[in-house]
């Protein structure tokens, strides 16, 4: 199975069997990276971890670390509002149909689970928003799409995948 | 005074109307009260006035009466003393008079005090020209000297009855701690003494038993009586009136007002007198400022010198009203004006120097101020004054001032100005910067009336521009005209805008330019050049946005139009920047690009014979829907047929390494040249920096000449742009940022990030660092 190491601050995470890297973009806006995962088999299904390449505002960062800093808890429609910066897409309604937004442990460190779909081009979608710095403003993000069928399928073990996260 | 001739022909019909047989026609009850109440009302309200004005005006052009008007008929009552028509017509006539008496009162006072106030009057000519007795007494005698005059009658002594009349009105003993009836009587008494007095002067001939008199004394006399009676308040009716129609012209109520007005509280509420004072200190504060202004409810504590104003915000306490009048009488007096010619004369020599010099000025002027309004505040003096001053020296620059900043901010702001004007520029006020300019308050109202009913935070976005305080009248001024002329409901936009969200996005980023934000768009220079452009010419930006919102399109310095296309100015869909961020991004990138008619060699198409190209060949576009990546804007080349993207121009190898919209140092100074001008050099420094001691000199010298923000170049891997996060890197970095202020002194630059950041404190070794290609360790490239 494949492993990804050190990308931000992700040390490792264990790609489930049969995924492998696909194509990367670095660079494209000040820092940013974005690096795919996928099979060959099911070119629909795709895994990413994203890093926009600019910090989100000091406002939204700090808003987005005191969200991270309580208890894991699903996000009121308030809270998600005071982060849209940090969410991005998955909080523009016109773009995206949020179904759930909710602070969950992932490997002893609390991250953002986001699910919902992109109506327009049919896709399920999981993102994971994590604290990639020291302020909340630096925003990593592990981005699990596909269409629906093959995203229900394969969601076990993109969430195995997940569990298997090391922090740096 | 009103007059009472005995019947002449004019009223004869009147006289008949009044008779019993016209009684028993039908409306004979109003005939009576109009020939006995409105017609002597009439005359004495409009008409007399009226007439007196034109004839003095025409006596004066050596014309005859040739625009008089005839006054309305009124019963004759000389045969009827006391009788209901008389008692009537006196009431009217005291009802008709009070108020023109009490106007040419209020202005032979308002003459008076312009006049004492021009010619910086003091002692007893000053208090004579602030006596409002007195006011009333000559406007009494020179609106009764222009009065059309009777035979026998001359306008000299017409004027003299009357101002003995009012004379008597003003000086006669009423007894304040009297009944309101006690009061009123005291009153009607005086004033039927001067009438007596008015008939004496003017017709002294009337109590001659030879001759046969025309005036109805009796009917003179009781409406003396009444006007006495309802002066006092007609005079307070006015003054009120006056002071409110003042205080929103923003031109204050004279002090003497203030002080009684807040003494007395009699009508504290209505124009925000919100201090108190003992009599001693009243005296005091009215002897030595007796010329000055106040304008109670403004905005923040301050001394307008122009206006000789001092403004002061609600509750302001007894020490800021001292504190404040103290700045005023060291302006007149030029206290600090040695100070600032010393200063100057170090100019030349040495900036630091001039620096220190004028901060001290300007702290040992707010010292003394505060030690002074601290004295008359406590009268039984300071206790230790030496140690107040020198707690006051470490305090007084950190101190907030009105505006929020700290005064070593305002004075640093202050100085810039001094050493642009080479040492002529003079402090305007300490230090709100109040704006008072009327057409500011106009375009204001305006604005916020077109926005208010759908944009509940309106008023807070005006006041926030207003209280800009680096920002000048004019330029607060042209924002606002920009925002109401796309806000104006009579244009048809290109499309539907959400207009009033993009002028509170404006307004909102004059207002604070560090919300300018490129988004997730490869716009880092605009957008640092947006953010330069709102911090020095806001006007600018509020003029492109205007010209955009209006018509969808933008006229250069150098007379070019600029063409958007639609989908340039219809809001973006992922938010990640705000719609004016967009606008004027997308415009200034299509300002460098719709202008070129040749490109860069590394451009070059190699289809042919040169690299020339048409004007507006080259757009900035926003790419039809793409649900994966919303907002897209490409290069697109109109020169070619098909359209295609600007990048298939790029080698292949460039390809990579280039990215739309190909801005560069070059690009960001044209840009500049087009929206802003190019009088103040260029916005950005070179791409690669010579050296540190090059880039300390560089921002040291447009610090000092107040030429910042400047855009640099960085590599944007570097660690102090990374707020933490870790590798990977990418293997191209570049970025632009504005250095918006440095400090010579610890050579610590602040830097705006438009990614939406204020980096503070970055050194110049740094700075210059990041300037610098990052290297990339190896071990960092992992995948």
């Amino acid at each position: 199975m494949a492993v990804i190491e050190n990308i931000g601050r992700i040390k490792r995470m264990t790609l489930p069997a049969g995924w492998t890297p696909t194509r990367q973009v670095l660079g494209q806006f000040g820092n940013s990276y974005l690096y795919h995962y996928g099979r060959s088999d099911t070119p629909e299904l795709q895994l990413s971890i994203f890093y926009r390449g600019m910090n989100v505002s000091s406002l939204s960062g700090k808003t987005f670390e005191r969200i991270l800093k309580k208890e894991p808890h699903e996000l009121s429609p308030e809270a998600i509002l005071s982060i849209t910066e940090v969410l991005g897409s998955c909080a523009q309604p016109d773009l995206y149909d949020l179904d759930r937004a909710s602070s969950k442990s992932l490997s002893d460190s609390n991250v953002i689970d986001v699910e919902g779909r992109f109506p327009e081009v049919g896709l399920e979608n999981r993102t994971i928003f994590i604290n990639g710095g020291n302020d909340g403003c630096a925003v990593l993000e592990i981005i699990f799409s596909a269409p629906k069928k093959v995203f229900l399928k394969h969601a076990p073990e993109i969430e195995r995948c997940l569990q298997s996260i090391e922090w740096k | 005074m009103p007059r009472f001739e005995k019947s002449d022909n004019k009223t004869n019909d009147a006289v008949g109307a009044s008779d019993g047989s016209a009684c028993d026609k039908s409306g004979a009850g109003f005939d009576w009260f109009g020939a006995n109440f409105v017609n002597p009302l009439v005359n004495t309200l409009c008409v007399e006035p009226a007439n007196a004005i034109t004839q003095t005006v025409e006596r004066a052009a050596r014309q005859s009466s040739l625009h008089r008007i005839e006054p309305l008929s009124v019963p004759d009552t000389s045969g009827k003393p006391f009788s209901s028509e008389m008692v009537s017509q006196s009431v009217a006539c005291a009802v008709g008079s009070v108020g023109p008496y009490a106007l040419a009162g209020m202005l032979a006072g308002n003459t008076m005090r312009c006049a004492g106030a021009a010619l910086k009057t003091e002692g007893a000519i000053a208090t004579f020209a602030q006596n409002e007795k007195v006011a009333q007494i000559v406007g009494a005698g020179v609106y009764d000297g222009m009065k059309e005059t009777r035979q026998g009658e001359s306008h000299l002594r017409n004027g003299i009855a009357g101002a003995a009349n009012f004379a008597v009105l003003e000086y006669s003993h009423v007894d304040p701690r009297a009944s309101l009836i006690g009061r009123s009587l005291d009153r009607f008494t005086s004033g039927f003494v001067g009438s007596l007095t008015h008939v004496a002067i003017s017709r002294p001939d009337v109590f001659s038993v030879k001759s046969p008199s025309d005036i109805n004394i009796s009917s003179s006399v009781l409406t003396g009586g009444f006007i006495n009676v309802l002066l006092p308040g007609t005079q307070q009716g006015l003054r009120m009136l006056q002071e409110k129609a003042s205080l929103r012209m923003g031109r204050g109520i004279p002090i003497d007002r203030y002080l009684e007005s807040s003494s007395s509280y009699a009508n504290a509420e209505a124009i925000g007198a919100g201090a108190a004072f003992t009599a001693a200190t009243t005296n005091k504060l009215f002897e030595q400022n007796r010329w000055a202004r106040i304008e109670p409810n403004s905005k923040f504590d301050c001394y307008l010198p122009k206006r000789d104003m001092v403004s002061l915000s609600t509750g302001s306490s007894r020490e800021t009203i001292l504190h404040e009048l103290h700045h005023r009488t060291e302006a007149l007096a030029g206290i600090a004006e040695p100070g600032f010619v010393q200063a100057a004369a170090y100019l030349n020599k040495d900036v630091n120097r001039a620096w220190q010099t004028y901060a001290q000025v300007r702290r040992a002027q707010e010292i003394r101020a505060e030690i002074a309004s601290r004295q008359e505040a406590n009268s039984s003096g300071l206790t230790n004054k030496a140690e107040l001053v020198d707690e006051l020296k470490k305090t007084i620059p950190m101190a907030r001032s009105a505006g929020g900043d700290s005064y070593i901010h305002l004075w640093r702001r202050e100085f810039q100005e001094f050493l642009r004007t080479s040492g002529k520029f003079r402090p305007e006020a300490d230090y709100s910067q109040c704006r008072f300019n009327k057409e500011i308050r106009d375009e204001a109202n305006k604005l916020y009336v077109r926005l208010a009913g759908r944009q509940p935070k309106a008023g807070n976005a005006i006041d926030d521009v207003i209280e800009r305080h680096s920002l000048n009248d004019e330029q607060v001024l042209s924002v606002f005209k920009h925002v109401n002329e796309f806000l104006k409901p009579k244009y048809n936009n290109v499309v539907q805008l959400p207009l009033p969200f993009l002028a509170m996005q404006t307004l909102r980023l004059v207002a604070r330019p560090e919300k300018v934000k490129q988004g997730f768009h490869p716009t880092c220079g605009p957008a640092a050049l947006e953010y330069a452009t709102y911090v020095k010419h806001p006007e600018n930006a509020a003029s492109l946005i205007s010209q955009v919102a209006l018509s969808g399109k933008y006229k250069s310095a150098d007379g070019t139009s600029i063409i958007l296309d639609l989908l340039n100015v219809i809001p973006e869909r992922t938010k990640t920047r705000s719609f004016a961020n967009q606008l004027f991004q997308t415009t200034s990138v299509n300002v460098h690009w719709q202008r070129k008619t040749s490109l860069e060699p590394w451009l070059y198409a190699g289809d042919g014979i040169d690299n020339s190209i048409m004007a507006g060949a080259i757009r900035y576009e926003r790419q039809p829907h793409n649900p994966f990546i919303p907002d897209l804007y490409r290069l697109m080349d109109y020169s070619k047929k098909p359209v295609e993207p600007l990048q298939d121009r790029l080698a292949p190898e460039l390809r990579n390494d280039l990215a739309d919209p190909l801005m560069d140092c070059d690009s960001l100074n044209d840009i500049n040249g087009q929206i802003n001008g190019s009088a103040h050099g260029d916005i950005a420094l070179p791409w690669d920096l010579n050296s540190q001691q090059v880039l300390e000199r560089t921002l040291r010298e447009r610090h000092l000449t107040d030429r910042l923000p400047v855009l640099t170049v960085i590599d944007c891997r570097h660690p102090l742009f990374r707020h933490g996060m870790e590798e990977p890197l990418p293997d191209v970095g570049w970025h632009i940022v504005a250095v918006r202020g440095y400090d010579p002194a610890t050579k610590t630059a602040s830097i705006f990030n438009p990614w939406g950041h204020i980096l503070n404190g970055v050194s110049t070794r740094d700075l210059y660092k990041a300037n610098k290609e990052f290297k990339i360790s190896s071990e960092n490239k992992s995948l």
